[in-house]
């Protein structure tokens, strides 16, 4: 047998074997599953303009007097961690961690995280966007709501020439901008680069839970999210829309990034 | 190559054996479409994530051809990667996709692509399975909904069946599973039965002026296009333009390797081609600008550009640019280059349309 063929030989006699041992190890996992009663935690985002509920198509206006509609907003929360009052740490398994929440779609704004250990729940940390392992893995890791298949075309989140996700996309009008047709285009992402160092856009919010979330068996804490859409113009820096109609992958996206980690705030937990 | 498979098999069976909560049917592994590599080849590197099946690139290769996946059913992926034009499409810049605006890149082959780590001409893509969503959705490509995709595809019981046979551990038609299947089909596209690689197993012998021309390829045109892909997958600037050249116009496309990495350094530079069937798959350049081979040597000996990104490999010590051949020396890496042809390609029915 000669050298390529021998690396052949390895490699092709290798495929079934992990191939099988990774089909067990999985049957062997679900067998051993303990039958515990399910404790669960859910976040209601709840996107706003101000101190109103946010509303398509509604005039808003920034903080450079500029009018704007939206007509489309919609962002990645991922890798969520919670902590309890004790400090005990509890990581969502990475898998079921990522969450798209659409303006335009109510189902996708409500986020039930399952396998919550009992406990009270004083602080919860996430990251806005989605972070730079799942951004360069292969697409089998990248099922669920990072599957681009998932989103129509206009409500993409994903750049393709350039792999990788836009964390928050926000589209809409102002007649102060001076286009044929006055859109605005906020898609920002940006993970930090894959072979050299690039926009790194992927930001990381912890908040304090004003009241304990109790979790525990037949109680399901609603910690509700606020997000204020407008801080995405607001938040750091006033930005105006007509000076940035487009910001997309540029270094002018990471001054927006600074601006929508402000959009989060928790006004109230229902437990339950 | 028999003693191989049912080895394989035997130690498929006995780990299974093991295993006996196991129901699910796992896929066969690609052995008898894996291409048997000769010894000169690399191995071909997989991702542990999306091995290659029998079933999964029979999925992808109906997928390939499958015009329904362009928005208005008019192009399938064979219709820029035409395996009779050596899987390019022999145009400088197709304006035949959805918007029928021109493209700003011209169409690469995709033979021997599962060597590639960085694909598309500036490397925007870092695996095949993320990048074939640029040309399934782009609006001057195929322009495709993946919703409506998958939806279609859903529907039609032909492909839900062989989904469910291609991926039994995730039996859903999803673009997931279109993109792992695609990519599949598209690492079996290779490329290894030239005569050069005759010469190499020492089954062939290549002619005085031949053999000539490999000796200057290895002399002038490595390490860029070294043996035996032809082709180090790196990004050079290779002297086409000048650092005006490098704008911001249309997302900084004309930045090349600039845009995907934001340095500076990385414009102008573009992905190596490989030589292999050069002479089969004119246009050349990352544009298509040259319509010839002729047009690409005198690029080198004549016409390279200076800019601050300019591959050293193209100054030389007294400070002129570009490469020194004579013209009998071009005529000899002409007839070399010749002998990269891979005919077997253009009939290999493995590769053709389901």
């Amino acid at each position: 047998m000669n050298s390529g063929l021998l690396k052949y030989f390895v490699f092709s006699s290798l495929l079934p074997v992990v191939l099988c041992l990774t089909a067990c190890s999985e049957s062997a996992k679900e067998a051993v599953k303990p039958q515990e009663p399910q404790t669960s935690l859910v976040i209601q985002f709840d996107n706003v303009a101000g101190g109103d509920d946010l509303q398509l198509g509604k005039t808003y206006q920034n903080g450079v007097s500029e009018d704007f509609q939206i007509d489309l907003f919609q962002y990645f929360i991922s890798n969520v961690v919670l902590t309890t009052k004790e400090g005990k740490v509890f990581t969502v398994p990475q898998d079921s961690s990522y969450f798209l929440i659409k303006e335009n779609r109510p189902a996708t704004q409500k986020v039930k995280i399952n396998k919550v250990p009992v406990g009270d729940y004083t602080q919860i940390k996430f990251t806005i966007g989605i972070d730079s392992l799942r951004n360069t893995a292969d697409a089998s890791k990248r099922g669920g709501v990072l599957d681009v298949g998932t989103s129509h075309e206009d409500e993409e989140m994903y750049w393709d020439w350039n792999s990788g996700y836009i964390f928050v996309k926000m589209e809409g009008t102002s007649p102060q901008i001076n286009t044929p047709n006055r859109r605005f285009l906020y898609h920002i992402g940006g993970f930090g680069g894959y072979r050299s160092r690039t926009i790194n856009n992927i930001r990381t919010k912890t908040l304090a839970l004003p009241a304990l979330a109790t979790v525990a068996v037949g109680k399901t804490p609603i910690i509700h999210m606020k997000v204020d859409a407008l801080k995405m113009f607001t938040g750091k820096t006033n930005v105006s829309l007509a000076a940035n109609p487009s910001v997309m992958f540029s270094n002018f996206s990471v001054q927006i990034a600074d601006n929508y980690v402000e959009m989060f705030t928790i006004p109230k937990i229902d437990n339950q | 190559m028999k003693k191989v498979i049912i080895f394989q098999l035997l130690t498929c069976i006995l780990f299974l054996g093991a295993c006996q909560e196991q129901t699910q049917e796992l896929p066969q592994p690609a052995a008898s479409l894996l291409p048997i590599l000769p010894a000169h080849f690399p191995p071909m590197p997989q991702p542990a994530h999306n091995p290659m099946t029998v079933e999964g690139i029979k999925l992808g290769r109906m997928l390939f051809y499958d015009k329904s996946l362009s928005r208005d059913g008019s192009l399938s992926c064979a219709s820029c990667h035409q395996q009779q034009k050596m899987f390019a499409d022999g145009i400088a810049l197709s304006a035949i996709g959805l918007s029928k605006r021109e493209l700003r890149r011209n169409s690469p082959t995709l033979l021997n692509t599962a060597w590639v780590k960085d694909l598309f001409w500036d490397g925007g893509a870092t695996n095949l399975e993320s990048l074939s969503v640029a040309p399934l959705t782009a609006i001057d490509e195929m322009h495709k909904d993946l919703v409506i995709m998958e939806k279609e595809l859903a529907a039609n019981p032909v492909y839900k069946a062989q989904f469910a046979k291609a991926f039994p551990t995730l039996p859903k038609v999803s673009t997931q599973n279109v993109l792992k299947a695609l990519a599949q089909f598209q690492r079996t596209l290779v490329s290894f039965n030239s005569k050069y690689d005759l010469y190499i197993q020492k089954k062939a012998l290549l002619t005085v002026s031949e053999l000539e021309g490999l000796q200057l390829v290895e002399q002038k045109c490595t390490p860029c296009h070294s043996t035996t892909l032809f082709t180090d997958n790196d990004f050079h600037n290779n002297g086409l333009d000048d650092d005006a050249a490098f704008t911001t116009d249309h997302e900084s496309i004309t930045k090349g390797r600039g845009r995907v990495t934001f340095n500076e350094d990385d414009n102008g530079k573009y992905r190596t081609p490989s030589l292999r069937n050069v002479m089969l798959t004119a246009p050349y350049m990352h544009d298509g600008r040259f319509a010839t081979i002729d047009q690409v040597l005198n690029h080198y000996t004549d016409n390279v550009k200076i800019s601050s990104t300019l591959s050293p490999k193209l100054k030389q010590a007294n400070g002129s640019k570009g490469i020194v051949l004579s013209l009998k020396e071009k005529q000899a890496i002409i007839s070399f280059l010749h002998t990269l042809t891979d005919v077997s390609v253009l009939t290999n029915p493995n590769f053709s349309k389901p």
